[in-house]
């Protein structure tokens, strides 16, 4: 089998793996109960809720050292389907019984074999049959939806498929730490290397023990997993945020298929890194928080249309009048009650689960009935069944309030009623996960969240928001850095990259902003005016001293005189140098100097959804309005981030990594920014397929725009930090021996890649074994087979070469073994030469013991020896010292 | 009251059953051709004595095949020894004893120069050793100096890559061989609590040579941990740094340019050597093909005994008669155990030990066995086994009127010489009824050749193996012959089991360790072919008769086969590389990098490949 079809089947395996878990699962358990909701808002919902499941199980079972495979399947099963269960009122027992009975009969003879099999044959029939229907159903009437979501599909593959099929090893330094870290879930070690947040690494576990697919194999491919989600998100997110049906794939195509934007900002997609799969939770907390005030909002809007507020105690009356005066079409029923507010129905659902909640509690003769009022309703016909149904539900919950009221139970019940608390809890769980996953990622989601206060300020700082929103926030924090807190208070150290973050947060680590050099010139020319404090508080002096400096004249005799700014003038003059600042980070590292249109359209897009959404304020589409102003303010809020370094800020990310949330966000910003002009202009029509069709037109003119100005873009190449070869060699060695009965003796990745399964050994502690120890003692590796990787034209680790042409040589070998620690041997001209000294080693081994040493792999630029040897007594690898 | 109608039913189906029974019986009698030696055309050839291949300057030129021996060929140690290794591996041997007296050509270098030490000067020598390695020449030395003369010699440690000079003298626990040298494998020879205590009967007492890396072991003493520690001074708990200590009985080092052997003992000194001189030349090379007999015998001595001899003492251990022991008793064990391994057997009549009593062989049980021979595909052979009491003229005589008068036709092409000597045999031979024998089958004696003409047409197998015991030096000789020659004789002399010495001769405890070690040791050769003696008669003249030369190219691998006949056999060994397809030829693969190939025409043409492709390749 070749390397590329392999590869291609792990990508599938691995996404197919973590759609289980994160769609196919979770719907199968939710769909019923947000059927109401719009897809884009059950995909959010789905994957939240299974991304929080996978993180939470593994955390919980690796703090109680009982991870492993039977675990995670059994309480991932036994959940599943006691959930299921109990939402959708199933009998197990009874289900059991009957498949007894049934099991029974069939044994017995009184069900024929045949009737057997002609029973699973129509059911599975019907089964199709319902499927095949339903699937075109949903295909005819979201068409070009699906199409263009196939389209999109595509292109991802296309842009960061190909990558994957070329460089097949890590792309990252950091990976193989990652790979050390999930290696040592599998061992019950979480926090193996301190204190660090490992959402990401308790999913990658977790699809590494469920679906058996090898930890290596995960971090090299689960990115393209990682990036259709992080698209397929951002796609939901400007959807739900979005009135037009076509505007939403603007920002996205532009994000996905234009040259436009820097390296920096999508570099990073070709490796599975924490960060990024952080990404897919940060605009999913945004959208709960717009969906919790939105729905505030519209109960207060239905009740002011109606009259009264639309409730559970006036809906069948309602109904009822609907159903007189608008037709005979009963079906209407079956649909999603596009007249009621979103709220009745899923309260009308709720009080379902209520009942079954609580009715477990009730007293016998309320239970009897509650139950009495149920079959009776059930018995009439089905629109007064229907009416009846709501009314005996309504007596029904009255009695169980009643009754839970006495037991002092029904406070949790009516909290978990109360509106927006599911979006409280969906903010919580994917405000949550981006700490869980990285850090970063929680930064940026806190700043998109400032937006958010911005655009709903109207509402915010209402008493009865304030401390939800705040308390759902700490809880959700809470919730995330829980489990390290365990660890933290049993003794575990932070991580080092955590204690980095920290060190940035406090201000402790800004030596890249500090400019210590133009600060000295500049207390000079100022007269020594004292600098004093840490590294931010000299860049901020700088930057104030620097402005002094421009307020300096120096007169024709040599003397100066100073200039003193008014308040307007300071205010204007910080204006303008943090404009200047952002405008230089953004060319830098958002959109480069090339496409200008699109630099202005970055920094137009913060200002026009601002203006935009005071048109809608002002319009009366608050919400509109506010969704506009949330992601303009998130976007400024982003631009100071992104600046900082050169405002003199405290940098809290670097503008390398802010940039790559910047693009993300200001796609949806320029979705937004087309929804909100067609909104405007064709909004008001009631026959809303105008605004569609608009939308699709403008996205066929953004299409063919930007196919004429040539701004499509080739896939990226992002070389890998390890040579095909290397994969290649590793993965044939898995499938050709038992476990731990090899040895590679290799650079560094290879360590992390293969330690399930196998030994490592060092290059460079190979050699050094062979020049020190080797004179006086044997070398020996025992396994069975040792297999030496060497780079015959060694890779670039993160430093250039001396020369042009990195090949290994016997001048290379002939100087002094690198003395260095860390990555830093395997780096530049180190890697160089380790491995022309492994090489030249190897081919003195070789004609040693020309039968034992075997070429195992060789190509141009890469050779694999495989040395084959007795367990009992292996060989001397210290052929130097023999004499 | 039974009706006629049910009664005719009755006798019908009797009679169908009686029919049923009968009818094969009769047929089976009918076809058996037991009076005929069904190997008598089959297993014929045209090759004779002075077919024997014999490498000339020339052929060793051409083929490269060519060795220089440091030492006397008619020592009957380690000369005998190359020699027939020689003879049997189709090199020219150029023998000197002395290294001074051997002048090499530059155009005409030998593959390797086998050493014996007695023969060497190491204080003089040494130097030319050094030069023939500079330009290439492996040496091989056959055996070892005194310790004294190593230990002040560094030049000859240097060329052997001998580290140190632990002790002079010590005895290790047991013998290991290691994977890949012989085929076989991996071999431990050491006792365990369920081994008597002669199985052990390789030398131990060695001294203890210390290798360099870079040196590689094949053989090596061992030596429990507690005894390393304790009086060697090696470190605690280091059980690999102790491996790599132990002492070394054979090993190579790479010297200058050239790979040098040493054997720490004896073991070239008798037939052993003959493997393990194979071994060492596949070691030096990317890949050898050499000829081999491919045939594996199972030779029944003195069976069956007709004559209802030592009736006293067999009445008394199986409370029967010698003929119904054998009948009842032996012949099944040997045919389970025969079928079990898929062996073919030979037996050597001895239709009686004495005739000076008053019991005679019995024509009728003659004629039995030789029934049951044709149906298990046995060849029948005539034993020289005699009584000291009796003239083996006299003996003979009786065995050819019994065979005369009851087996007329048969042709006898096989004879065991037993206690016979050898002019008794010449003699014996000159009788008619063994004019057509082909094959003398003798004893095992040492240093003697393994397969060999006589000198009037007749080949000498001797047995290898002896079904009752193997020790583990006869382990070791198995297994360097079946690698050099994969070629075995497994003898089962019943001789004892009639006239016994102890009760270690009864059958019980005999039949036991024959069916126990034919099963074990012998399983790992079950490739090779199970022949006759008649059969593997031929293929010894085949082997012995032909001339091969070899070339490869890429991955072609050509071999020319002269003298051929019908069939020849080859062993191909390489390291990490296998077949992948052969024309003129069928192969099999033995185990690991080792194929048996059966030349069906005289030009064969073998396509090499990786042994271990690579599941997972780049497009």
């Amino acid at each position: 089998m070749s390397m590329e079809v392999l590869t291609i089947l792990q990508v599938i395996w691995s996404l197919a793996s973590y759609l289980v878990m994160t769609l196919a699962l979770p719907a199968l358990l939710l769909y019923r109960k947000i059927k109401h909701l719009r897809f884009c808002e059950r995909f959010i919902a789905y994957q939240m809720v299974g991304n929080f499941y996978m993180m939470n199980l593994v955390s919980v079972l690796e703090l109680l050292h009982i991870s492993n495979r039977v675990t995670l399947t059994l309480l991932t099963i036994l959940p599943c389907a006691g959930i299921y269960v109990i939402l959708y009122k199933k009998k197990p027992m009874q289900m059991l019984q009957d498949l007894f009975d049934f099991l029974e009969r069939l044994a017995g003879g009184q069900v024929g074999t045949r009737l057997f099999l002609l029973r699973v044959r129509v059911g599975i029939w019907h089964l199709l049959k319902r499927g095949v229907r339903a699937l075109f159903r949903r295909i005819r009437s979201n068409f070009l939806d699906i199409l263009l979501i196939s389209l999109l599909t595509a292109g991802l593959c296309y842009v960061y498929g190909t990558n994957l099929l070329e460089h097949i090893g890590y792309c990252e330094s950091d990976l193989p730490v990652h790979n050390y870290w999930v290696n040592y879930l599998g061992r019950n070690k979480m926090f193996v290397a301190g204190i660090y947040p490992f959402g990401f690494h308790c999913v990658i576990y977790y699809l590494h023990e469920v679906f058996a697919i090898p930890t290596y194999v995960l971090l090299r491919v689960f990115c393209f997993a990682q990036n259709l989600m992080i698209h397929y998100i951002l796609l939901a997110f400007i959807k739900y945020c979005c009135k037009s049906k076509f505007a939403p794939y603007v920002g996205v195509y532009v994000y996905v298929f234009l040259k436009v934007f820097g390296e920096n900002t999508y570099i990073r997609y070709f490796s599975t890194l924490p960060q990024e799969f952080g990404m897919i939770f940060i605009l999913p907390s945004i959208y709960y928080l717009f969906a919790f005030f939105a729905n505030k909002k519209q109960k207060q809007e239905n009740g002011q249309r109606e009259g009264t507020p639309l409730t559970i105690d006036n809906i069948a009356q309602v109904q009822e009048e609907r159903t007189v005066s608008g037709g005979a079409d009963s079906s209407w029923i079956d649909e999603e009650l596009p007249p009621l507010s979103e709220e009745s129905i899923i309260r009308i659902e709720e009080d379902g689960i209520v009942k079954t909640q609580v009715g477990q509690d009730m007293d016998e003769p309320a239970e009897q009935e509650a139950e009495a009022a149920e079959r009776e309703a059930k018995s009439r016909t089905r629109l007064k069944r229907w009416i009846e149904t709501i009314k005996a539900r309504k007596e029904a919950r009255v009695q169980k309030r009643r009754i839970a009221r006495r037991k002092g139970q029904g406070r949790w019940a009516r909290i978990t009623k109360s509106e927006g608390f599911w979006y409280l809890a969906g903010f919580a769980i994917s405000f949550g996960m981006t700490l869980s996953a990285h850090f970063y990622d929680t930064m940026i989601a806190g700043l998109l969240c400032v937006g958010v206060a911005c655009g709903y300020f109207f509402r915010l700082f209402r008493p009865k928001y304030f401390g939800k929103v705040m308390l759902t926030g700490i809880l959700s924090i809470f919730i995330a850095i829980l489990p390290m807190l365990i660890a933290f208070a049993m003794g575990t150290p932070l991580q080092g990259s955590l204690g980095w973050g920290m060190k940035v947060i406090s201000g402790e680590n800004n030596k890249e902003v500090v400019h210590v050099a133009p600060v000295k010139e500049q207390d000079s020319a100022n007269g020594g005016t004292g600098v004093t404090g840490n590294g931010m508080g000299s860049a901020a002096n700088g930057q104030q001293t620097g402005q002094a400096v421009n307020g300096v004249e120096t007169m024709s005799d040599g003397s100066f005189v100073v200039h003193q700014k008014s308040l307007p003038e300071k205010v204007i003059s910080k204006l303008e140098s943090a404009v200047g600042a952002f405008w230089e980070a953004m060319k830098i590292y958002i959109i480069l100097d090339s496409y200008p249109l699109f630099q202005m359209l970055l920094v137009g897009s913060m200002v026009f959804l601002a203006i935009m959404s005071l048109i809608f304020f002002l319009v009366r589409q608050t919400d509109y309005g506010a969704r506009c102003l949330s992601l303009s303010a998130g976007l400024v809020a982003l631009s100071v981030l992104q600046a900082s370094s050169r405002l003199g800020l405290p940098t809290l990310m670097d503008a390398i990594r802010t940039c790559i949330f910047y693009a993300y966000v200001l796609v949806a910003a320029w979705s937004l920014c087309v929804d909100s002009v067609l909104q405007l202009l064709f909004g008001w029509f009631k026959k809303k397929w105008i605004l569609h069709t608009v939308s699709l037109a403008v996205l066929a003119v953004v299409v063919v725009y930007s196919d004429q100005e040539g701004l499509i873009r080739t896939p990226p190449v992002r070389e890998s930090l390890q040579t095909n070869e290397a994969i290649l060699c590793l993965t044939n060695i898995l499938h050709d021996n038992k476990d731990f009965t090899w040895t590679i003796c290799s650079a560094n990745d290879e360590l992390r890649m293969g330690e399930d399964y196998g030994y490592h050994h060092e290059v460079h502690t190979f050699l050094r074994d062979l020049e020190r120890k080797g004179r006086t003692h044997s070398v020996t590796i025992p396994t069975s087979k040792v297999y030496f990787f060497i780079e015959k034209i060694p890779i670039m680790y993160g430093r250039a070469y001396r020369g042009d042409e990195p090949e290994i040589s016997s001048e290379f070998a002939d100087e002094p073994l690198p003395v260095s620690a860390g990555i830093t041997m395997y780096q530049g001209v180190n890697r160089l030469i380790e491995m022309s000294k492994l090489y030249e080693w190897a081919q003195d081994f070789a004609e040693l013991y020309p039968n034992d040493v075997k070429v195992y792999y060789e190509s141009d630029n890469f050779v694999c020896y495989c040395v084959e040897q007795d367990l009992y007594r292996p060989f001397n690898f210290a052929i130097e010292g023999k004499d | 009251m039974v009706s006629r109608r049910n009664f005719f039913s009755i006798t019908l189906i009797m009679l169908v059953v009686v029919f049923m029974f009968l009818v094969p019986e009769v047929i089976k009698n009918q076809v058996n051709n037991y009076g005929q030696n069904r190997y008598e055309e089959s297993a014929n050839t045209k090759f004779t004595d002075s077919s024997v291949y014999t490498a000339t300057k020339t052929d060793g030129m051409k083929s490269g095949r060519f060795v220089v021996y440091i030492g006397d060929t008619r020592d009957g140690a380690v000369g005998s020894m190359v020699s027939q290794w020689c003879l049997y591996s189709k090199r020219r041997l150029l023998s000197f004893k002395s290294l001074r007296k051997y002048q090499a050509e530059p155009k005409n270098l030998p593959e390797a120069i086998l050493i014996d030490a007695a023969y060497l000067d190491f204080d003089k020598e040494l130097s030319v050793l050094s030069a023939y390695t500079k330009v290439g020449v492996d040496l091989i030395f056959c055996n070892l100096p005194e310790v004294k003369d190593v230990s002040r010699n560094p030049k000859l440690r240097k060329m052997l890559g001998i580290n140190a000079i632990i002790d002079e003298r010590i005895k290790v626990e047991g013998i290991r061989l290691m994977d890949g040298f012989l085929l076989g494998g991996l071999k431990e020879y050491i006792l365990d609590e369920t081994m008597e205590k002669t199985q052990q009967d390789l030398d131990l007492v060695m001294p203890w040579y210390r290798i360099s890396g870079g040196a590689k072991m094949f053989m090596h003493g061992m030596m429990e941990d507690e005894v390393m520690e304790e009086y060697y001074m090696m470190p605690q708990g280091d059980v690999i740094t102790k491996n790599q200590n132990l002492p070394a009985v054979i090993w190579r080092n790479k010297y200058e340019n050239a790979m040098v052997f040493a054997v720490n003992g004896d073991y070239l000194s008798t037939n052993a050597g003959i493997g393990i001189l194979s071994a060492m030349m596949t070691e030096i090379k990317d890949y050898d093909i050499y000829p081999v007999i491919n045939a594996q015998n199972m030779v029944v001595l003195n069976f069956p005994d007709l004559a209802n001899e030592n009736e006293a003492e067999i009445m008394e251990r199986y409370s029967r008669s010698l003929g119904a022991v054998c009948r009842d008793v032996i012949w099944p064990g040997l045919v389970s155990v025969a079928q079990q391994n898929s062996y073919k057997m030979t037996c050597m009549l001895m239709p009686q030990m004495e005739y000076q009593d008053e019991l005679e062989p019995e024509g009728n049980a003659l004629i039995y066995y030789m029934k049951l021979f044709q149906e298990q595909k046995a060849e029948t052979g005539l034993s020289g086994t005699h009584s000291e009491n009796m003239d083996i003229s006299d003996k003979l005589d009786e065995d050819v009127e019994l065979l005369d008068k009851v087996v007329p036709d048969y042709s006898l092409l096989s004879l065991y010489q037993g206690n016979m000597s050898d002019e008794e045999l010449e003699e014996a031979l000159k009788r008619e009824k063994f004019s057509k024998v082909r094959t003398v089958f003798a004893d095992y004696d040492g240093a003697g050749q393994l397969v060999s003409y006589l000198g009037n047409g007749i080949v000498r197998q001797t047995g290898i193996s002896n079904g009752y015991s193997h020790k583990f030096s006869e382990n070791l000789r198995m297994m360097s012959i079946q690698t050099s020659l994969a070629y075995s004789n497994i003898q089962v002399d019943l001789e004892p089991v009639a006239f016994p010495d102890s009760d270690e001769d009864s059958w019980e405890k005999l039949s036991r360790k024959f069916a126990g070690n034919t099963s074990t040791y012998w399983k790992r050769f079950s490739k090779f072919e199970k022949t006759t003696l008649s059969e593997s008669n031929q293929h010894i003249r085949r082997f012995l008769a032909l001339d091969y030369e070899q070339q490869r190219d890429g991955n072609k691998l050509t071999l020319d086969i002269s003298n051929f006949e019908e069939e020849a056999w080859f062993i191909l060994r390489t390291h990490g590389e296998g077949i992948k397809q052969a024309t003129g030829a069928e192969f099999v693969k033995i185990e690991e990098s080792a194929y048996l190939i059966t030349a069906t025409e005289p030009r064969v043409q073998l396509e090499l490949e990786e042994e271990e492709g690579r599941f997972y390749y780049f497009e």
